[in-house]
């Protein structure tokens, strides 16, 4: 199943990855602000990246802030949220976010 | 892709004008031309069946013309692709010659100017007129694709099995230059291509429509995706654009190079998280982990979506299961687009609720997708794509089909990511997935 992010200008939406291709990868830098998929906190998953997986990422990319979404039951906001580096967020119904 | 409604459409009169100025003023061979929308053809097509889990055949109808033309420069490039090609042509033994050298279709145009050209640049003029379709059938005749002949070596009738069989139907038979009804064979081959079940491309416009007025004189091809070149035909937006040339579903070439980077001015612009959950949302129902029973609203997460808000646009990307709810709770009575990232159920199961949509926005809204994603929504919404259903509680909709390049929505450049979401399998691996 191959998937779409879209970038908007200075922002961009990646869901439902376990894997950026390289050349998406160069399509994402420079973006202010960047939306990536995590399912859960460490644990493996074969379909979708983790919190760790997506930091990992989210250095490579290297936006002004990130915010994670697509997230399951295993990550409890608030609790996940004090591990996370300082320009990455979780996100959450309701939450606006302006570039 | 280049959003082509943005570029004045084209007649069948400026098409050629186009044809003829490259070929005149700028002294690009007509086989060039040729190559170069086969080509980009077959990239789109290739693109389209690395969708299929396991690719069978994709089948080419050529007719006689420069579309057909067109036909054979796509079979070689599937071919040397490693695409099982079935091509059936119409006039193949027409014509013998089969000309090789370089330079030789310069005579085909005849006119004084391509002498001219062909002396600056030392080609050498043919014996013989030749045709650009011809060289092509030879070249893929050379490398040896077979390509049938229709109703000699291969009877009408068993032609239908063979689209069936084939994910893909290229229909090549008919170009721009074409008026009125097609004839015999033509009226046929449409018909089978139409009844058979498989994704239809459709090479410059689909097979039976008037260029210029979107008339349909007799039969038609129903392409789900019309690869035309240049620029948009006026025809496509007179057209019933439902039947024929399927919801908006034509593209052209891309005039930047892909992966060009944002240059444009910066905009504002507002993200909303409609949702943050995964496919089963949190809670989870029956669970009872802490994150499941906590009272903290963060914890509640509905199927992932968002809204974008740029320039007074408003656009959602994907529209899964709890796109009703998301719709409510943000008091949002109107989208300017809908973008789907895929067509797994938790993306894509909202659509029904445009439903609701269509009312209070009085149109039909506008989404966008991959083919794939197009192929898997028709097959979960067929009632929506039907043009008889009867139903009028059905969502009403365009869809827009972008693969890897830029397009623009409403105005907004648009730069597709290509991510990769592999295919869940639920081995003994101990990592303790679940599905999502």
């Amino acid at each position: 199943m191959s998937v779409r992010g879209f970038r908007f200008g200075n922002l961009a939406y990646v869901t439902d990855a376990k894997e950026i291709p390289a050349t998406s990868i160069e399509l994402l830098k420079g973006v202010d602000v960047l939306v990536l998929n995590s399912l859960k906190y460490n644990r493996s998953h074969p379909a979708h990246l983790n919190v760790v997986e997506a930091c990992e990422l989210i250095e490579r990319i290297g936006p002004g802030q990130a915010y994670l979404t697509h997230i399951g039951h295993d990550i409890h906001h608030e609790r996940v949220s004090k591990l996370l580096p300082e320009n990455v967020r979780l996100a959450y119904d309701g939450l606006e976010v302006s570039a | 892709m280049r959003h082509l409604e943005k570029v004045e459409p084209f007649t069948r009169e400026r098409a050629r004008q186009i044809d003829s100025v490259a070929m005149d003023r700028y002294g690009i061979p007509g086989i060039v031309l040729m190559e170069n929308a086969g080509l980009r053809s077959a990239d789109i097509i290739l693109s389209a069946l690395e969708e299929f889990d396991e690719p069978r055949s994709v089948t080419i109808l050529a007719g006689k013309g420069h579309n057909g033309g067109d036909g054979y420069v796509i079979a070689r490039h599937l071919h040397n692709h490693g695409v099982n090609v079935n091509v059936m042509g119409i006039g193949t033994k027409n014509t013998g010659s089969s000309p090789s050298k370089p330079g030789s279709y310069i005579e085909t145009y005849g006119s004084l100017k391509r002498k001219e050209i062909a002396e600056k640049y030392g080609l050498k003029a043919p014996e013989e007129d030749v045709d650009e379709a011809d060289v092509n059938l030879a070249i893929a005749q050379k490398m040896g694709i077979r390509v049938v002949e229709v109703g000699t070596e291969l009877e009408l009738e068993n032609i239908p099995h063979f689209l069936e069989e084939s994910d893909i139907v290229v229909d090549a038979l008919l170009g721009s230059g074409i008026q009125g009804a097609p004839r015999e064979p033509y009226d046929k081959l449409i018909e089978m291509i139409n009844d058979s079940g498989s994704l239809v491309f459709s090479v410059d416009l689909p097979s039976g429509l008037d260029v210029n007025t979107g008339e349909t004189p007799g039969k038609c091809v129903r392409a789900d995706h019309t690869i035309t070149f240049a620029a948009a035909k006026k025809g496509f937006l007179e057209t019933d654009r439902t039947r024929y040339v399927r919801p908006d579903t034509y593209r052209g070439y891309l005039r930047a190079p892909r992966g060009v980077r944002y240059r444009g001015r910066r905009r504002r612009m507002k993200l909303t998280f409609l949702g943050t959950g995964t496919s089963l949302g949190v809670p989870v129902i029956g669970c009872s982990c802490p994150t499941c029973t906590s009272n903290d609203p963060r914890n509640r997460r509905t199927r992932p979506s968002a809204l974008l808000e740029i320039e007074g646009k408003k656009l959602c990307i994907d529209i899964g299961p709890d796109f009703r709810q998301q719709m409510l709770a943000n008091s949002v009575t109107h989208l300017d687009a809908i973008l789907v990232t895929h067509a797994h159920a938790d993306h894509i199961l909202g659509i029904n609720d445009i439903t609701a949509l269509n009312v209070s926005m009085a149109e039909p809204a506008c989404l966008y997708m991959s083919g794939q994603s197009l192929y898997n929504v028709r097959k979960i919404f067929f009632f929506a794509f039907s043009t008889s259903n009867g139903v009028s509680s059905s969502p009403d909709f365009h869809v827009h089909t972008f693969d890897d390049e830029p397009f623009e929505v409403e105005g907004i450049p648009v730069i597709p990511l290509p991510v990769l979401h592999r295919t869940c399998r639920y081995a003994a691996s101990g990592s303790g997935t679940s599905p999502t």
